[in-house]
């Protein structure tokens, strides 16, 4: 049985086009305000409501609290034409997930991959945001380094600090040639690194390879780490003619969405006392937020206990608009 | 002489009062002969000695003019206007190039009856230029927060229809082939719709930063105005779809005015009364109304009306009421600078919940009624 959208849009092109797009696969009923989006809720079984936040009347926000409390079972995602920063703090507090730029670059597969993600229990894997021809080499993960396939990405094994330090320079050298911006190397360096040292933890939730110094408020890494046999995590990268990316795959899946919300919100969100984000006065968290600064999406696919998975993707034509969040857990 | 001894200390205690003041205080005869000045004045009119001011012509020691200044009140020369003993300064404000120095100064003259029909007068000359220039640069500052609004309006009112454009392009190259003809055209609706929309908001700003001669031609109003209406609504088919017109006119108006900024006129007033209605059901009703000289044209819907903290300000350029970031705040400024242009005025009053603007244009006698 097809499962049923709802999308709340108060522009008529928008919601139609969205609409349309969805319409082969899906029931997609279309509402332009609150209380048109009530009844829809009220009298259709809906699986998934995406609803534009700043609405007549009652806000898409107002919406999400509604479906929290009287529609639990409806998955929520939110469009703005606004910058989405300055909704992280209602996405920490209200546990919104995925919110969609609406801008006239936004490339209208995503909304697609968004809504088959959120409605199916399959959420990993970079080829979902790609045509079909897009070419995954995962089979050689142990050889040296190589280079991607255009349109198609390949996957390398790291295990250790050595591999990682070696991989990475090459990885950056190869997509900075590929037209990607020099800080790509930061986005490397934060993502494996939460990879390696963050994301290994014993099943009593204990860093395998880092010590917490509490009295200082730190962690420290281990130095020259070598990952146990079944610690190691996996990297990708690759090009398509509109998109640079980088995936990083790990084995654990300790991050939780809501630490990425709290990570985020921390140093995006102004503190009212003193005028600046709270994460100013450190560092924790900082790698994520630098990591989504630099890249034009930064996608993240979680399975609790099995594996994190961080999406990095950069236009090359410099066609970007403000930053989605996207945040999926099976 | 014990008298004038009095007389001469009451002398020099009125100079030593004057003299510190540090503006220059000139007291002028009505042949522009200085009489008496203040220690600022010396200091003012450079390397003269207060001997060498008295008797002189101010416009040459203070000014250094060969004649009167072009500016001068004149209201030492006789005069029979009695309104002159009022104490309130006449004030001139100029700007004077003094060696290097460029300054901006503020000078007050009041009137000093002399005689019977014969005045003198005081004038006095102060610094304003570090104020003027603050002034400015508020000005200025406001000029760019407004510049700000107007930007930031602008950027998104047209990502809106933008994207809309985008998206039902993105859908129609994906599946035009196997659409029927029926849904192509209606995407190609939307994408006209939009594409009106981002027109708009272009010629918006276009209209605002240049005002062009208005070419006029002989148009019927009320057909103008049932244009502007369809406009709308095909512009904002969800927001109007509760909205009941009512058009109300005895005749057929002609009369010489520009046909696309008369429907741009009411245009904006239509929209502005939608988005106060907020998809609410009301109605919007419209008179049109001739009296001897004039054509009113009364604009009135029941949304709830203007508050009168900001009714005053609706007129003004990027004043908005809208959410944040949404709209130019320049509608109603467009509407009254059309009126203006057609020798028109604008009101607008709001009561009870209603809010009416009226528009009047004045006729001349080329006005025809065809039906009367």
């Amino acid at each position: 049985m097809k499962q049923s959208i709802l999308i709340v849009e108060d522009i008529h092109s928008i919601r139609e086009a969205i609409m349309d797009l969805l319409s082969a696969k899906f029931n997609v009923f279309g509402a332009e305000h609150f209380e048109e989006a009530v009844w829809y809720l009220s009298n259709e079984k809906i699986n998934l409501t995406i609803t534009d936040i700043r609405l007549p009347g009652k806000s898409g926000i107002d919406l999400v609290k509604l479906i929290q409390k009287e529609f639990p079972t409806v998955q929520y995602a939110l469009m703005t034409a606004y910058n989405i920063n300055e909704y992280i703090k209602y996405a920490k507090d209200l546990q919104i997930w995925n919110i969609i730029p609406k801008y006239s670059f936004l490339d209208i597969h995503l909304i697609e991959v968004m809504v088959e993600k959120l409605l199916s229990n399959d959420i990993f894997g970079i080829e979902k945001y790609f045509a079909k021809d897009f070419k995954v080499l995962d089979q050689n993960i142990n050889s040296e380094f190589e280079e991607a396939p255009n349109n198609g990405i390949v996957y390398k094994q790291i295990k250790s600090d050595q591999d990682r330090s070696i991989l990475c320079g090459k990885i950056s050298k190869n997509l900075i040639q590929l037209g990607a911006p020099k800080a790509i190397q930061q986005v490397l360096e934060e993502l494996t690194s939460n990879a390696m040292i963050r994301a290994p933890r014993t099943n009593e939730g204990e860093y395998k390879y880092q010590f917490e110094i509490p009295s200082h408020d730190m962690v420290v890494p281990l130095d020259n780490i070598q990952l146990m046999p079944d610690d190691y995590f996996l990297i990708g990268y690759g090009s398509t003619d509109s998109t640079i990316f980088i995936v990083v795959r790990d084995q654990f899946g300790s991050l939780r969405k809501e630490e990425i919300l709290h990570r985020l919100d921390r140093h995006i969100s102004i503190d009212e006392t003193t005028g600046f984000p709270k994460g100013l006065e450190d560092s924790h968290g900082r790698g994520l937020y630098i990591c989504r600064e630099i890249s034009d999406q930064l996608i993240f696919n979680i399975k609790p206990g099995v594996c994190t998975e961080t999406i990095a993707m950069i236009n090359r034509e410099g066609r970007t608009g403000f930053k989605s969040l996207s945040i999926y857990e099976v | 002489m014990e008298n004038i001894e009095k007389v001469a200390e009451k002398a020099r205690e009125l100079e030593a009062i004057y003299d510190v003041v540090q503006d220059p205080l000139v007291l002028i005869d009505s042949d522009f002969n200085i009489q008496r000045a203040n220690l600022a004045t010396i200091l003012f009119a450079k390397n003269n000695k207060y001997d060498e001011l008295l008797d002189k012509k101010c416009y040459e020691v203070l000014y250094q003019r060969t004649d009167v200044c072009p500016y001068c009140p004149k209201i030492n020369v006789k005069s029979k206007d009695k309104n002159q003993t009022s104490s309130a300064p006449i004030t001139r404000e100029i700007f004077f190039r003094s060696e290097d120095k460029k300054q901006t100064l503020l000078l007050e003259f009041y009137p000093y009856p002399k005689q019977e029909d014969l005045f003198w007068m005081v004038e006095k000359i102060s610094d304003v230029t570090k104020q003027r220039d603050k002034e400015e640069e508020s000005f200025r500052m406001r000029n760019l927060a407004s510049l700000g609004i107007l930007i930031s309006g602008i950027a998104h009112e047209l990502n809106n229809p933008l994207t809309g454009i985008s998206l039902t392009l993105q859908n129609l190259k994906a599946n035009w082939q196997n659409q029927p003809p029926e849904q192509i055209e209606k995407r190609l609706d939307m994408i006209r719709n939009d594409i009106s929309r981002a027109a708009i908001i272009v010629s918006d700003i276009i209209s605002f930063a240049k005002t062009d001669k208005v070419k006029v031609t002989l148009g019927d109003i009320v057909e103008t105005i049932n244009r502007a209406k369809d406009t709308v609504i095909r512009l904002y088919p969800h927001l109007s779809k509760n909205i009941n017109w009512r058009i109300t006119c005895d005749h057929e108006y002609q009369f010489p005015f520009h046909p696309g900024k008369m429907e741009r006129l009411f245009m904006n007033l239509f929209r502005n009364s939608l988005q106060a209605f907020d998809y609410r059901p009301g109605e919007i009703a419209i008179e049109i109304r001739k009296t001897k000289n004039w054509l009113h044209i009364i604009v009135e819907d029941n949304a709830g009306g203007i508050p009168d903290a900001i009714i005053q300000k609706i007129f003004d350029p990027f004043f908005t009421s809208n959410k944040s970031g949404t709209g130019t705040g320049l509608g109603l400024s467009i509407c009254h600078s059309i009126v203006k242009e057609h020798d028109g005025n604008i009101s607008v009053k709001s009561v009870e919940q209603k809010t009416r603007f009226t528009i009047s244009f004045p006729l001349t006698n080329d006005i025809t009624e065809p039906n009367s």
